[in-house]
């Protein structure tokens, strides 16, 4: 284990300390010794593979999960939250990976909530709004104060969710996974707010799957692998690749497989100039069997909307949709999947899984009938599931698991084996490895790309172009509803691509760029 | 990642602490020691009165109708709805099938002869109106999106009027010439070797058989069918079903239609253990008594998780409970509010488990 | 710590439930357990099973029937009231799985109530049935009051009284076979005279404040009234109310019935609004009682049924300020 920071820690002023700490769930050492030391005005990354216990770190900081041994000291006192409410007293705030807003209050009154300017038991409405604004404006969220959250896109959720933990003057912020359904405009934002944070001095925990944002970010990076922290480094020492193999504990080569030739062969899946009211206006796309269609673009573009038209979730109007030359509309996502048509979507805990069911269940549960119309059969699920399992390298308790029980990442791998199980023709994959670490990834990218060789025609959404640019034959944009161009990343090289791909979505012409 | 090989589990196994343990299964089948608690205490109680095969057998009886609309009640929460016309429903069904039997009751001869057929009758119109009742409220739910609470409380009030329209407020009964239907609820299978305290043959009755039949093909449909699991789907996650491709509104529908059809059943079993339909009293109540019975049994009113068994047990419990409370002599009015106490218990104790 | 806290909570509750429950069993003694433990080598078993008392009549039902049981305490006596036929349906399947002998039934409705009468005769238990009869002839004996001599008499009353000539208000009862029987002879009465027309006729259910509330809309109705028919003493203290807020009582008598105390004391003392009162009495279910004991007690059942009447009409009474005291109970509760 490298521990450089020996010499940095001694002149910083230590704000957090965590020594030792373990941390058990019924089947699972979740944290197993783990010390980390964080000085104010510090970025320290946190990397590691679904399951390698981040999350599980971060919530004892937050005074969610409670350690089962070692302790915290946060600025050289003894920390022990019992609850969320008593971590933000103490001046620790943690942005989630999954946004935790109340959707039906305004903006301005998420911000100040449970800390409500007050006189004679009345929220002064006036205060509140002017200091939801400074937040808003330190994070520089062109957000209006008075707006419902609800109403918000992600992004602007995210940025609200950033001011609110400002507003908490926070010694210690935590930050799982914040780019995640962050467009690259917001995502720059996002990364000059860091950093003024840091120059004010805020200890900051930044957590996140993509090893090049966490080294352009990080001073020091922490590696978690099962449960420990494997090493400690600085985006000087190591690269990308080291990083990756630091996570998985190996060399990890060829992320992406290799892209076979596009395929010659007449379309399974014609668009044609689809609109869906609001969002999608006269799109027309097409995807050979064993190809595989990117699909890029801001969040918000009408990507996911399209998708859902195609796959029967959405009505849409106009044009047709032809599978192998006929004409198909799916009124349900039921026709859809029994024509072979399979949307994989990237709101995961909200549509994807279920949590509180069986991965058994998860699994069977698209293709249920399958295992018999009346009756499945248990047997035949059982093995299915462990087939499965196997093929994605899913890390589960036992199969009869509540899907709960499972990091974000292998939950995800799930919802995609749980479609595939269906043997579609067509898969639709909306952000398919969104909160997936790198091991994962890459062995979605290979799934992909086997499947693809095997005849199915994909397509894939994503707001990550390296992923696209990597896996993807050809890969089409859309900016507010409309595909506006198509590039072909075997063209030219990735960085041209990027740019290429960037222009087409931010709606940049050639001659400005 | 050879080390971390399919499936297997990445960190140690951990042993939990015995008093962990042994709460969780106090959460998990909390309601079992509760019915094991409860019958002992009764038969340590009351002695042989309670233990006497008649007895248990009376006690059954006595609420095999609520029951059975407690079993369909379980299939609708775990779907995430929720049934409160089914007392109204029981009545409706009942009301109708007395007046189609009383209807053909020409149709039997001075000996008696010929009553299969206006009974056959008078059960199969109940059973219609049951199911028509449980669609309608289905529809309602699902194409009409009136929230189930509001939808049935609809039906709760407005079948109870139809019912009172249809029997001027008063009561139904049977025909004269149409004698099976008080037959049929004091009539069942003799058990063998067990005699009551004149020596006659104590029977198990045809609606205690229902009863537990209903049960039985409940659990089934719930834990084994491929209905069942849509019904957990839609309940444990109505979006995420939707996607996986479950037609939801047609597996809510369904829910609807079999507690409809249960609600059906149990208004059968009641009118032949009363041998009449009171338009006011039949099925009074039964929603909340059902739902009672549902929440002591451990299903999660938020849907997702249920058990048929468990109603089962909550039943017996509620019923045990009543019986202890009217031995005691204690006031009826008392009565509901142990009750409530144990409702609120039965969440409180089964709470944890998801946590 | 959610679960302790819930454990605890939930402890608390039960505590409670308990407590309340003790409690409430504690204020009301139970009337079996003091007929029951006053027997010391129980012989016969018989099972009492009557209506809650919910109104008057079945409160004085329920104290006649406890004065019959005191009376025999070498019986050892089984006694419920039930507030619904369900209830009752219980309270009989539990008497017969602890054996009784006899039993004495006031139905709270005669066609819930038939089975397991039938069921009990099947039994060989004996079963004596007052007042309400079962659809089937199961009982052994079946007690009854005339009810259409109850219709009959106090008609004959107020037509005497108006000699022949008036204005009549008939409120009726709770729609059965007891009240078709009432309204049927007294109408029969009031047709064959002429001189009687009927000013207002509606339902007060045998209860005091639904007829109160007819009686206001029939008063606003009917401008003159000289008496009203109410069949029932509960009835009668309703429609009181009715013609005393609207001042008209000195228009208008009133004939009840059943023999409340509270009536007869004023017919006793000549209150001019009650010049009679017309018996029904609600001891005839100690007078059953007291026959299920004779004909059990000495193991003769066999032998006293053969001159037992199997069906008994209790003849109803007139009530004048000359006889009331006959009829007069104070210590009962109706």
């Amino acid at each position: 284990m490298q521990t450089a920071s020996a010499g940095l820690a001694a002149i910083l002023r230590l704000v957090l300390e965590i020594d030792a700490i373990g941390k058990s769930f019924p089947a699972v050492r979740a944290l197993d010794g783990v010390s980390l030391r964080v000085a104010a005005g510090e970025v320290h990354g946190v990397i590691g593979e679904n399951g390698a216990g981040k999350s599980t770190l971060m919530k004892i900081l937050a005074g969610i999960e409670r350690p089962d041994e070692g302790r915290l000291v946060l600025d050289g006192r003894p920390y022990a939250p019992r609850s969320a409410r008593e971590a933000t007293d103490a001046g620790v705030a943690m942005i989630h990976q999954e946004l935790n807003l109340a959707p039906a209050l305004s903006v301005a009154e998420n911000i100040v909530l449970g800390r409500e300017p007050r006189r004679w038991g009345f929220v002064r409405r006036g205060p509140m709004r002017a200091e939801a604004r400074r937040r808003l404006a330190e994070v520089g969220a062109e957000v209006d104060a008075d707006a419902i959250v609800g109403d918000l896109p992600v992004a602007g959720q995210q940025l609200v969710e950033i001011a609110k933990a400002l507003s908490q003057e926070s010694k210690v912020l935590i930050l799982d996974e914040p780019t995640a359904v962050l467009s690259e405009r917001e995502t720059r934002k996002l990364f000059d707010l860091v950093r003024r944070l840091k120059e004010a001095g805020t200890a900051i925990l930044y957590i996140s799957h993509l090893l090049p944002e966490v080294r352009g970010l990080c001073d020091r990076i922490s590696v978690l692998r099962d449960g420990r922290l494997v090493a400690e480094t600085t985006p000087a020492e190591s690269d990308t690749d080291r990083l990756a193999s630091l996570m998985v504990g190996r060399e990890l080569a060829d992320v992406y497989p290799p892209r076979g030739s596009r395929p010659n062969a007449a379309p399974r899946l014609r668009v044609e100039s689809i609109s869906v009211p609001g969002h999608v206006e006269g799109a027309s796309f097409e995807i050979a069997p064993g190809e595989i269609l990117g699909l890029a673009g801001l969040v918000g573009s009408g990507r996911t909307e399209l998708a859902e038209a195609v796959a029967g979730l959405r009505p849409s109007r106009g044009g047709g949709i032809l599978l192998d030359g006929a004409a198909v509309r799916f009124r349900s996502p039921r026709q859809a999947l029994d024509r072979g048509v399979a949307y994989v979507s990237e709101d995961r805990k909200g549509r994807g899984v279920f949590t509180e069911l069986a991965c058994i269940e998860n699994l069977t549960l698209p293709n249920l009938a399958a295992y018999g119309r009346v009756v499945p059969d248990r047997r035949r699920e059982r093995s299915a599931t462990a087939e499965w399992i196997r093929t994605l390298d899913i890390r589960c308790p036992a199969p009869a698991a509540p899907m709960r029980t499972l990091s974000g990442g292998n939950q995800q791998k799930f919802a995609v084996a749980s479609r595939l199980d269906v043997k579609p023709t067509v898969l639709l994959l909306d952000e398919p490895t969104r909160g997936v670490d790198v091991g994962a990834k890459r062995e979605l990218y290979h799934l992909i790309s086997t499947l693809a060789a095997d005849g199915l025609a994909c397509l894939v959404i994503s707001s990550e172009l390296p992923e696209l640019i990597g896996l993807c034959h050809r890969i089409a944009v859309m900016r507010q509803g409309r595909l506006v161009g198509e590039v072909d990343p075997a063209a030219e090289s990735p960085d041209e691509t990027e740019r290429s791909i960037m222009r087409l979505a931010a709606g940049v012409s050639e001659h400005a760029a | 990642m050879s080390d971390a090989a399919a499936g297997s589990v990445a960190g140690s196994v951990v042993t939990r602490s015995p008093l962990a343990r042994s709460l969780d299964l106090l959460q998990q089948y909390g309601v079992l020691v509760a019915f094991v608690g409860l019958f002992a205490f009764n038969a340590i109680w009351q002695g042989d009165a309670f233990l006497k095969p008649e007895n248990l057998r009376n006690l059954l009886n006595q609420n095999a109708a609520v029951g059975i609309v407690a079993v369909g009640m379980t299939l609708v929460i775990v779907a995430g709805g929720i049934d409160l016309s089914v007392g109204a429903v029981m009545a409706l069904a009942a009301a109708v099938g007395m007046l189609a039997m009383n209807g053909l009751a020409g149709m039997v001869d001075a000996e008696g002869a010929g009553q299969f057929v206006p009974l056959l009758a008078g059960f199969a119109s109940a059973i219609g109106v049951g199911l028509a009742c449980g669609a309608l409220n289905g529809g309602l739910v699902t194409l009409g999106r009136i929230p189930a609470f509001i939808a049935t409380l609809a039906g709760l009030i407005g079948f109870r009027s139809i019912t009172l329209a249809l029997a001027e407020g008063g009561e139904i009964r049977a025909d004269q010439a149409i004698t099976a239907v008080q037959a049929i609820g004091r009539d069942g299978l003799a058990i063998p070797g067990v005699v009551n305290a004149y020596d006659k043959p104590v029977v198990f009755y045809w609606t205690i058989l229902l009863f537990l039949v209903v049960v039985v093909l409940g659990q089934l449909t719930l834990s084994r069918t491929r209905l069942g699991r849509h019904l957990v789907a839609v309940g444990s996650n109505e979006l995420a079903a939707r996607y996986s491709g479950v037609p939801v509104a047609r597996v809510k529908l369904w829910s609807y239609t079999i507690v409809g059809f249960c609600a059906a059943l149990g208004g059968i079993a009641s009118t032949v253990r009363m041998n009449s339909v009171s338009s006011s009293q039949l099925g009074l109540y039964a929603e909340l008594d059902a739902i009672a019975a549902v929440v002591i049994g451990g299903t999660s009113m938020t849907g997702g998780r249920g058990r048929v068994w468990g109603t089962l047990l909550g039943v017996l419990i509620l019923v045990m409970i009543t019986n202890m409370l009217s031995l005691w002599q204690v006031e009826v009015y008392w009565q509901g509010f142990v009750k409530g106490v144990i409702i609120v218990l039965a969440v409180l104790i089964q709470r944890g488990r998801a946590s | 710590m959610t679960m302790l806290r819930s454990l605890a909570a939930a402890g608390a509750l039960l505590s409670l439930s308990l407590l309340a429950a003790c409690g409430s069993g504690g204020t009301e003694p139970a009337p079996s357990a003091t007929a029951s433990t006053v027997a010391a080598a129980p012989k016969i078993k018989i099972g009492v099973s009557v209506p809650a008392a919910d109104h008057g009549w079945t409160a004085g039902v329920v104290w006649w029937a406890k004065e019959a049981m005191a009376l025999n305490p070498d019986v050892e006596w089984l006694f419920q009231t039930a507030e619904t036929p369900d209830k009752q349906i219980q309270d009989i399947e539990n008497m017969m799985t602890q054996g009784v002998d006899g039993l004495v039934v006031l139905a709270t409705e005669s066609a819930p109530l038939t089975p397991i009468a039938k069921q009990a005769h099947e039994n060989g238990i004996l079963i004596v049935n007052v007042d309400r009869g079962f659809l089937e002839p199961v009982a052994d004996i079946f007690l009854e009051g005339d009810n259409a001599s109850f219709g009959r008499k106090s008609a004959e009353f107020i037509v005497d009284r108006l000699d022949g000539k008036g204005k009549v208000v008939i409120l009726e009862g709770i729609p059965c076979t007891v009240n078709t029987a009432r309204v049927d002879a007294a109408m029969e009465v009031f047709n064959a005279n002429p001189g009687i027309e009927i000013v207002g006729r509606d339902t007060g259910m045998w209860n005091r404040q639904k007829s109160l509330d007819v009686m206001q809309n029939i008063l606003v109705q009917a401008p003159e009234i000289d008496a009203v028919w109410a069949s029932d003493d509960d009835m009668a203290l309703g429609a009181e109310q009715a013609i005393v807020e609207a001042g008209r009582q000195d228009e208008m008598w009133i004939l009840g019935g059943a023999g409340m105390k509270d009536i007869v004391k004023r017919v006793m003392d000549k209150d001019p609004m009650y010049p009679a009162d017309i018996t029904y009495p609600p001891s005839m279910i100690a007078t059953g009682i007291q026959m299920a004991v004779s004909v059990l007690e000495d193991g003769n059942r066999e032998e006293i049924m053969k001159f037992m009447p199997q069906h008994l009409l209790i003849d109803v009474e007139l009530i004048l300020p000359e006889n009331a005291k006959r009829h007069y109970f104070p210590d009962s509760v109706f």
